[in-house]
């Protein structure tokens, strides 16, 4: 737990089509450090939800690892030994994430069996229940997925990564489906879980909003590669990349009275 | 100008049985009105759970309100005539927000976009191969897209797919329920100012089911705002634009910020979890 910074170095992954190979991450350089939030933009399709995964170690099925060194402050490491302990993982779809015949009490278990500190569970369940927004933790260890909404869900996904004590968080667009008040709530638990924990987060997203409200730095990526990296400040006024300014010029026009 | 869709005092429960035995009945929409005119662009808003999709779905037809009534053109829909249904549907079309669910994956693009045309016009095979096209281009696709089946195209493409469909029979009223919300903002923008064009040459009338607040100020002249079952606001997206009803207020408030501030990300301001 003394990591402070993860990267990833020459990520490449691959999948085939048509029974051809499309490298669909071309070399990407990449790192998230504690305290700080890393904000991955870019349109759909442009590679940014794989970097996500290949981050830790993952690739779906039919996606191949070409090359890349995931790397903790600097020494290279293992990344199918990361999830869990090092790097917890929120998701746009959090209902796919969650086991539908175990309660939360039990996933919570699992979680900490993980870390070897199953015995503190009735200890640090309500603790981080707590912190995460859902009030009641009796009740909430009893509820089943489907008896969730898609808000409370994404608050239990930050609880088990809290339970996990990873020091960093992958967010792929965590907040997509979410109405603009759970979203709130949501950006500013993660703002505020990067101050009192020192967690550092990768953000994946479409929205410049998003990125406006929650982003220290920001990595832009266009088919696979990442094009742009600048502080938030920075990229918001005076972007580089073609595709910034793509993402910036749609953002724009949805606040007329700003940049009227 | 002439009405073309309306919910008059429409109420809705659902509930009494369920998995784990008869539970109270929930009453999801109280005595909701809400009309849309020729040519209007009307944003429904409105938190999870306010009952913006079952209203959707009363005003499609979907599902029977449990009070009050649905007209299209004046004419209550329940209880239409065959001829009269041909007409609501080829008067009202809709998208959704999951677009894989919503084409048959056994389909191919062509015959998917055909679809209404086959049912609700009088188009030969011939002429409705040539509208299809014409279709796919509008959306920004491909004619050469026709071939192909859902499950070769991402998620944005078929839901282009599905606005072409809706598109076909040149309705004059497209309800969007979260129909953009799962693309990209640059997709977003680019099918709604796709939409607000057709709305100008053809004067197609858009009631649009989003919380993004932000898309309602862009593309919208009138907004409504559910809470909890109930339309707390109905009135035109002018500036500035504010609400009255605390609770439409509160989605107001809640919008992502436009540009990046060090006040927004001074997190030990954060100090406090919103219930």
């Amino acid at each position: 737990m003394t990591a402070h910074r993860l990267s990833v170095e020459g990520l490449r992954l691959s999948a085939r089509r048509d029974g051809r190979p499309v490298e669909l991450v071309r070399g990407i350089d990449l790192a998230v450090e504690r305290g700080r939030v890393t904000a991955l933009v870019g349109a759909s399709g442009s590679g940014k939800s794989l970097t996500c995964l290949g981050m830790q170690g993952l690739t779906p099925p039919g996606v191949e690892r070409l090359g890349g060194r995931v790397r903790l402050d600097g020494e290279a490491v293992e990344p199918a030994t990361l999830p869990g302990r090092m790097v917890a993982t929120v998701m746009q779809n959090p209902r796919s994430a969650f086991n539908p015949v175990l309660t939360m009490r039990a996933h919570a278990r699992e979680t900490l069996a993980v870390r070897g500190d199953a015995g503190a569970l009735e200890r640090l369940l309500p603790e981080v229940l707590a912190e995460v927004g859902l009030p009641e933790p009796e009740r909430i260890a009893r509820l089943y997925p489907f008896e969730m909404s898609g808000g409370m869900l994404q608050r239990m996904m930050i609880a088990l990564a809290l339970l996990a004590g990873a020091p960093f968080l992958l967010a792929d667009e965590p907040t997509t489906d979410l109405d603009p008040l759970v979203q709130a709530h949501i950006l500013s638990l993660i703002g505020r879980l990067v101050a009192t924990r020192g967690l550092g987060v990768l953000i994946v997203t479409h929205d410049m909003g998003v990125v406006a409200r929650l982003a220290d730095d920001v990595a832009v990526m266009e088919a696979g590669h990442i094009v742009e990296t600048a502080p938030v400040a920075a990229l918001f006024a005076a972007p580089r990349s073609d595709a910034a300014r793509a993402l910036l010029g749609a953002h724009r026009a949805l606040y007329p009275e700003v940049f009227a | 100008m002439t009405i073309l869709l309306a919910a008059e005092a429409v109420e809705k429960r659902y509930g009494g049985q369920g998995v784990f035995g008869a539970g109270p009945a929930r009453t999801v929409l109280r005595g909701v009105s809400l009309s849309v005119r020729e040519g209007e662009s009307v944003a429904l808003l409105g938190a999870s759970g306010s009952g913006k999709s079952t209203l959707a779905r009363l005003m499609l037809g979907l599902e029977r309100p449990d009070g009050g009534t649905v007209r299209c053109l004046g004419r209550p829909i329940d209880g239409l005539d065959t001829a009269g249904r041909r007409t609501f549907r080829r008067t009202v079309q809709a998208v959704f927000q999951d677009p894989l669910g919503a084409v048959n994956p056994r389909h191919r693009i062509g015959r998917i976009i055909a679809e209404p045309l086959r049912h609700l016009t009088g188009l030969d095979a011939q002429e409705r191969a040539a509208r299809v096209a014409e279709l796919l281009r509008l959306v920004g696709l491909a004619p050469e897209d026709a071939d192909r089946l859902p499950g070769s195209l991402s998620g944005g493409q078929v839901q282009r797919v599905c606005i072409a469909r809706a598109l076909a029979p040149q309705p004059r009223l497209i309800l969007l329920d979260e129909a953009v919300s799962n693309l990209d903002l640059v997709l977003q923008l680019q099918i709604l100012d796709l939409l607000a064009g057709l709305r100008e040459r053809l004067g197609t009338a858009f009631l649009f089911i989003t919380h993004d607040v932000r898309l309602v100020r862009r593309f919208c002249d009138r907004v409504a705002v559910l809470h909890d079952g109930e339309l707390v606001e109905d009135r035109p997206v002018a500036a500035p634009f504010t609400f009255d009803h605390p609770a439409a207020r509160a989605l107001l408030d809640a919008m992502l910020p436009a540009a990046p501030s060090p006040a927004l990300r001074n997190r030990s301001a954060e100090s406090r979890i919103a219930p």
